[in-house]
């Protein structure tokens, strides 16, 4: 899984570049996006190119947040198509996880 | 006249090789090439959704991680809905309907089951005397 970093003031907002994240490739992005995980502690997943997600691509997420709120850090994600959206409901990880429109109203929601 | 249309897919076991592309590419193609459909994107996308995580489920539970073990998927496809046969050949039992309420969000997974269960309008599941198991997944036109 490739991304794609760029840091909006004190918020590292992470675009996710391949289709699907999914069980091939969740073990992968766990483990490339560790670093950018332990050097920022708000970080914002852009989904605007992830057109599907599996059980395991939510577990990748959570697993981010997990990692960041024990630094008392957060993950906000946006870009979430409709069929993305969808999944999230059904898992409810959208109580769990805030979700934006945009990348610039993820980051101004940290505040 | 009531039409129907087979299609075949055949993967071996694994994550490698985009596997669960293929798969998600095969649901497309038959929803398109159905003699049915006006199935409605979301549709489309909850029986991608069911197909890869009874595939991600076969490669884990039935064949424990093993690559390269045969998966076979057939699409009947009819005027009125669409039946995705899933079949393996590890002989271990599976039921999906053991989960009954939604599971917590957890990154140690455990939604599979449920996401199948609801991405579906009805899932069955049934070994036959070789031991081959059979997972049939079905969605029906939807009512407008």
């Amino acid at each position: 899984m490739d991304f794609k970093t760029e840091k909006n003031g004190d918020v590292m907002v992470v675009e996710l570049l391949s289709e699907a994240l999914d069980a091939g490739n969740s073990k992968g992005f766990k483990k490339t996006i560790a670093p950018v995980l332990e050097e920022n502690k708000n970080i914002v997943f852009d989904l605007t190119k992830v057109e599907f997600i599996d059980s395991s691509g939510c577990g990748a997420l959570l697993s981010c947040l997990r990692k960041l709120q024990n630094f008392k850090g957060d993950l906000r994600l946006c870009g979430v198509s409709t069929e993305v959206r969808t999944l999230f409901e059904l898992v409810r990880m959208h109580r769990i996880v805030e979700i934006f429109d945009t990348a610039q109203e993820a980051v101004n929601a940290f505040g | 006249m009531n039409e129907t249309c087979i299609k075949k897919l055949e993967i071996k076991s694994g994550f490698q090789e985009d596997q669960l592309a293929k798969v998600r590419n095969f649901v497309k193609d038959c929803i398109h090439s159905a003699p049915i459909l006006q199935a409605d994107a979301n549709q489309i996308a909850r029986l991608q959704l069911a197909a890869v995580e009874i595939v991600s489920n076969i490669c884990r539970h039935a064949y424990e991680g093993r690559i390269g073990e045969p998966i076979q998927i057939k699409a009947v496809l009819s005027s009125d809905e669409i039946n995705l046969y899933f079949q393996d050949q590890s002989g271990k039992e599976f039921n999906p309907q053991e989960i009954t309420k939604p599971p917590e969000p957890s990154p140690d997974g455990g939604m599979g089951l449920w996401i199948i269960q609801q991405s579906a309008d009805n899932v069955c599941y049934y070994q036959n005397k070789k031991g081959i198991n059979c997972v049939c997944l079905t969605i029906r036109q939807s009512q407008k």
